[in-house]
């Protein structure tokens, strides 16, 4: 209830009322929320899976014998047993749904071994991938908004102009670019650096860069306003340098709706990191379901769907517990 | 218009000018790029004797503000700064580099600005923003900076320093975290406290106390400057005020004499604005009215109420799950033709009320009657045929028009139904229009395109247009200049001797709404705590919170009328003089 | 320092201020760099033979691989297809895809964020649940999904980047829908006695939807960035179609020893797509200044 003419601008710092409660509850709250979002992309996933034209099995045993016939009932039994397609769609669903509690994503079509542990030998380089990239876009975007952000106006036109055009960079054209140059061209970088630390640097690189662009132009505009808060001016007439009072005081502030963003983009990053272990023929789990995509394992597909929405709740909750330590506002 | 001020000649007090602590001549401040500079200050000057109080007075976009942060290098990117003389402490500003600047700045000259929720970084303890304070300036040692910070908060008198220096802004009340703001300014014992706008937003009795921690400041020999927008809240400080209108001081002068004989017609204008218990019945701004009212027709004025509220109930769910109630056992009766204000501080419950007036919210219990007959209790399907008997101002008017209707748009549709042809009704809106001083010209125009004034002039046209009982104004001057709101304020006076309409006139200014109202009800945490005429309420209070808040009103001693004044101060509806645009004042 | 502008500026003819040359005054040299690129990537998907003699089609093994020169300026393909054709003729294809998911993203975000905005808070809250879901599959692996389970082609293209970018779409519309419904000038529609109805009508939804013009136009290059990675992958269009995302495709093979094959379609994507960015923001700012002019 606003009954005063209240100071313009002061978005960020008034109007936010103080969210609280005890902490227990309010993370209670948040896993019982992820677990049913889990349970949701499941459904989905499952029934997805229940769309399939034609006959599953046929499609199971053409794809492993690569022939392309029909079969006999009694040809297909077997197979059927073996996947459980024998079974009822409830029964099926119940039983999917209880493996996935269990960590176990079903039985690959094409390769004879569980999801889970093809799963499991591949998300290594893939989580090392994503998170480097994560960390070198913060740090990116970061160092442009400190040293572009509102200052002389070339320099700030530069920086949000490269923000507006990196982030709109597709993975594959850029992948390729650093790829063509610094590896065939300059070979300071290997061309295929399987999982080097070398082979490290293009492929992360090319995932952080368009990010860095995405948080930055969030943070951008987020950094302006807080610079024009009463608060910082308050803060300069204490006698605080320019740099000092950007990191201690308006990065704190600006960062809050990036923070929001990165949570989002830990799954993102993944499905950038199909495209990028493509390009650089990098092994992970984003090379392994493109092959699995093209001869239709569908339980493999779904076994890596389901762990980067597992990735997405854990990635949200983490971004829940770090807004609350920058932000004590929300704090219980 | 003169200027009573030039550099040149001597202020009476101005005796010694070698022992000034500043000194500033033909300041000049501009904004923008290479060649396109825009100059807002246009060539001021003052100067200020040790621990002597200096305001600067104006309405917004008057240059105030941007001078007194030339005096700490703050005027931000892209300002182009030149003076004759810019001189602190007999150093020169103009030759300063950023250190030396940083130097100064909470060293030897502290600012405080605005309300300390914004002005203090939310996210950090008000005991760290003190310390920032210190630790820039390289003062003592981390156990030394610790007991200073609760020193000084003691000084600033906010109870319990230690466990005060731990919290955060939004955790304090208004009062202690305005306190802390002010210790964190005089942390460093400067020579000089620059204060701008330092009560603005802030509820009346937080007001006071700032002003008292000002004073306080300045007895213990601090210089001060003081910026701000309200007459009344800088003659309680200032020793000598300057009056700033365009980027030019067109008044200069010690305080007693500038209040008591204003030589300049714009100060006097500005004085003669001021609402108060003094004002009532009589026009504050000089324009006089020369309105037609078309088809319009007053209202009988008889002693049943227009408006009755009986035990209105209203409780919110607040974010922590509890309810929590604002509106608690209010009642209050609004006869036509009258004025009933409602005043109180931020979270009284006065919207609350307007809103459920208005039957744009269902009470949890009580009920409202309008023109005698059931009104909060009915289904909106009904209630809607009779909405126009009661419409609305809000404070903030842009917000109320839809952005992409032009102001015909706006009035058409608020005309209601009862005109056969297109014709008929742009005549009406023409009409409405002219009632509330606005040529046709403006019909084309989209609400960004309008000033402050004119706006909240279209806003009223708007509420005028169904012929409604009762207009509920709901802050409809907060957010204006003095001097738009004194011609606000005389328009729905005029308006309601024309057609005795009754107001509810919701407002957090105890000035304002002694001006304006009838009767006066004091709200306090949802409940009334003294209802009644408007002298008997806020001339002699009986409720504790009312004396109170009556005594943190700033009251600016009147000059006694020593002749013929220039606008004369006409009553309402008569005189000749001509009426000055708003835009001169805008 | 601008204050609201001076009621009449020179001449007093109210029509003046709504009169081209206002229009055009102000759009700085990118932006009509942006206007002329789309234009070209419009007339291409229209009437591409306007833009190039080449056929696209026309197989040439004389003249395989040729890197760019006056002759062939994008260079040559593995079969001696002139490139610079090939995109041109693939605009319409790309277009269309990027044109088709913004189009079915939009319209499910527009459907469930207006049922959100206005209805209660279980209708919010089941659907503020199920945006969640969604946001739980980013585009590509949802679009790797149904190519298992339903085999790559266009459709599942256009469904995969239309369902991927629905969710985000959602929680704006819904956002942009609960923002004016709360506005003052809703709450002064319903003290004026209007029906709720034609509140939504005349209030809600013109304001609400106003915004998604510049989404939409900065959503087409986004989905034309996604689906060409699907074709990169090579789960889309079928190779001897020009389409963007095949020519990215056919090019892989070749990388280390045609770099044009790859970075030449490419830079088709970026540039269009920069130049909608650029266009989207320069709308914005229009429709955003538009009204206070």
């Amino acid at each position: 209830m606003a009954t005063y003419a209240e100071p313009t601008g002061g978005a960020t710092a008034i109007g936010v009322k103080p969210r609280r409660g005890p902490w227990v509850k309010r993370i209670a709250w948040r896993v019982l929320g992820a677990i049913f979002v889990l349970w949701a992309a499941a459904t989905f996933v499952f029934f997805v899976q229940q769309l399939l034209p034609g006959n599953q099995a046929t499609l199971i045993l053409n794809e492993q014998t690569g022939n392309q016939q029909s079969y006999t009932a009694k040809q297909l039994a077997p197979t059927e047993a073996k996947y459980g397609l024998d079974q009822p769609v409830l029964t099926q669903y119940w039983d999917y749904i209880k493996g996935l509690a269990h960590g176990d994503l079903g039985k690959s079509y094409t390769q004879h071994k569980s999801v889970t542990s093809i799963i499991g030998e591949q998300v290594g380089p893939t989580l090392v991938l994503t998170i480097t990239a994560l960390i070198l876009a913060w740090i990116l975007a970061l160092a442009t908004i400190l040293f572009t952000s509102r200052r002389r106006k070339v320099v700030s036109s530069l920086g949000s102009g490269w923000e507006i055009f990196s982030a709109g960079l597709p993975y594959y054209w850029l992948g390729v670019i650093l790829l063509v140059v610094f590896a065939i061209e300059l070979k300071v970088f290997p061309v295929q650096g399987g999982t080097s630390l070398e082979g490290l640097v293009l492929p992360a690189l090319t995932l952080a860069i368009p990010l860095a662009g995405f948080i930055g132009q969030v943070t951008r505009d987020e950094f302006e306003k807080v610079l024009d808060q009463p608060f910082v001016t308050s803060a300069r007439a204490r006698g605080m340098g320019d740099l000092a009072v950007r990191v201690k005081h308006v990065l704190r502030h600006s960062v809050l709706p990036a923070i929001t963003l990165s949570g989002w983009a830990l799954g993102a990053l993944i499905s950038g990191a199909v495209i990028v272990e493509n390009v650089f023929a990098r092994p992970g789990i984003g090379n392994m379901i493109v092959g699995a995509a093209e001869h239709r394992d569908v339980p493999l597909v779904s076994g890596v769907v389901m762990l980067v929405a597992f990735i997405y709740v854990i990635s949200n909750i983490l971004v829940d517990i770090a807004y609350a330590i920058v932000d004590p506002r929300l704090r219980g | 218009m003169s200027t009573t001020s030039s550099p040149g000649e001597a202020e009476p007090r101005l005796a010694d000018p070698e022992k000034d602590l500043l000194r500033v001549e033909n300041l000049r401040v501009g904004f923008g790029e290479k060649r396109h500079v825009t100059e807002v200050v246009h060539g001021v000057s003052f100067s200020l004797a040790p621990g002597e109080c200096l305001a600067i007075v104006g309405e917004s976009g008057s240059g105030k503000s941007v001078s007194a942060r030339t005096l700490v290098g703050l005027t931000g990117g892209g300002s182009h700064v030149s003076a004759d003389r810019l001189e602190f402490d007999g150093q020169d500003l103009l030759a300063f580099k950023d250190r030396q600047w940083r130097n100064l700045r909470g060293r030897d000259i502290g600012f405080i600005l605005q309300d300390a929720l914004v002005s203090l970084d939310q996210l950090r303890p008000v005991g760290k923003e003190i310390d920032e304070a210190l630790r820039l300036h390289d003062w003592g040692s981390r156990a030394e900076r610790e007991a200073r910070v609760l020193e000084l908060l003691e000084l600033v008198g906010v109870p319990e320093p230690a466990v005060r220096a731990k919290q955060r802004p939004y955790e304090l009340s208004g009062g202690l975290r305005q306190r802390a703001l002010i210790a964190s300014a005089i942390a460093m014992d400067p020579k000089l406290i620059i204060a701008d706008e330092p009560t603005t937003a802030l509820d009346m009795t937080v007001q006071a106390q700032v002003l008292e921690q000002l004073k306080n400041a300045k007895e213990r020999g601090k210089s001060l400057i003081l910026i701000s927008h309200d007459l009344a809240v800088v003659s309680q400080l200032a020793d000598t005020v300057a009056v700033m209108f365009n980027g030019e001081i067109l008044e200069y002068a010690p305080a007693a004499q500038l209040f008591s004989r204003p030589e300049n017609a714009y100060t006097q204008r500005l004085i003669e604005a001021i609402p108060s218990a003094d004002s009532r019945g009589e026009r504050l701004s000089p324009t006089v009215r020369r309105a037609s009212l078309g088809e319009a027709r007053a209202y009988e004025v008889t002693d049943a109420p227009v408006l009755k509220a009986e035990r209105l109930f209203k409780a919110f769910r607040g974010p922590d799950g509890v309810d929590r109630t604002v509106v608690n056992d209010v009642s209050f009766e609004l006869r036509q033709g009258e004025t009933l204000g409602i005043v109180g501080e931020s979270g009284s419950g006065k919207t609350t009320t307007a809103r459920l007036a208005l039957a744009l919210l269902d009470p949890d219990g009580g009920g409202v009657t309008l023109a005698g007959e059931e009104w909060s209790g009915l289904p909106e399907r009904v209630r809607r045929k009779r909405r126009a008997d009661i419409s609305v101002i809000y404070q903030d008017p842009l917000s109320s028009f839809d952005p992409r209707w032009s102001v015909e748009q706006i009035m058409l549709d608020a005309l209601g139904e009862g005109y056969d042809t297109r014709s008929a009704r742009k005549t009406r809106v023409g009409e409405l229009l002219e009632m509330v001083g606005l040529s046709d010209q403006f019909l084309g125009r989209r609400p960004l395109q309008l000033s402050g004034g004119q706006r909240q002039r279209v806003a009223i046209a708007r509420a005028l247009a169904p012929q409604p009982r009762v207009i509920v104004c709901d802050e409809p001057v907060s957010a204006l200049d003095v001097s738009i709101q004194a011609q606000v304020l005389d328009l729905l006076a005029d308006l309601q001797d024309e057609l005795n309409v009754s107001y509810l006139f919701i407002s957090h200014d105890l000035g304002v709404i002694h001006h304006i109202s009838d009767r006066v009800l004091v709200m306090s945490d949802g409940k009334v705590v003294e209802f009644g005429d408007a002298d008997d309420v806020l001339l002699r209070p009986h409720h504790p919170y009312t004396k109170k808040l009556v005594a943190s009103l700033p009251v600016l001693e009147r000059p006694e009328p020593t002749g013929p004044r220039p606008f004369g101060r006409p009553p309402r509806r008569s005189g000749t003089t001509p009426s000055l645009p708003e835009e001169l004042a805008a | 320092m601008s204050a609201t502008p001076a009621p009449t500026q020179g001449a007093p003819a109210p029509s003046a201020r709504i009169a081209v040359p206002d229009w055009v005054r102000g759009i700085r040299p990118g932006v009509a760099l942006a206007g002329l690129v789309v234009a070209f990537f419009v007339v291409a998907m229209i009437v591409p033979s306007l833009l190039t003699s080449h056929d696209p089609y026309a197989v040439n093994l004389e003249e395989t691989l040729r890197s760019p020169s006056w002759a062939h300026i994008m260079g040559t393909d593995q079969s001696g297809r002139d490139l610079y054709a090939r995109i041109v003729y693939g605009a319409r294809e790309s277009l269309l895809i990027g044109l088709g998911a913004t189009a079915l993203g939009m319209a499910i975000a527009i459907v469930l964020g207006t049922l959100a905005g206005l209805g209660n808070k279980w209708v919010d809250g089941i659907i503020g649940r199920g945006v969640e879901v969604m946001f739980a599959f980013p585009i590509l692996l949802l679009a790797l999904l149904f190519v298992a389970v339903f085999g790559p082609s266009v459709t599942t293209e256009i469904v995969a980047v239309g369902l991927g970018t629905a969710p985000g779409y959602a929680r704006m519309v819904r956002g942009q829908v609960l923002a004016v419904r709360d506005s003052g000038y809703v709450e002064a529609a319903r003290a004026l006695g209007h029906p709720y109805g034609s509140i939504v009508r005349r209030h809600i939804f013109p304001n609400a939807m106003r915004p998604l013009v510049v989404v939409m136009t900065l959503g087409v290059g986004q989905s034309i960035v996604w689906a060409s990675g699907i074709a990169f992958l090579g789960l889309g269009v079928p190779p001897p179609s020009p389409e963007w995302g095949a020519l990215l495709n056919a090019g892989r093979n070749y990388i280390t020893q045609a770099w044009w094959l790859e970075v030449m379609p490419g830079l088709a994507i970026v540039v269009f797509s920069l130049s909608l960015t650029t266009l989207g923001r320069f709308l914005q700012k229009r429709l955003e200044g538009g009204i206070s002019r």
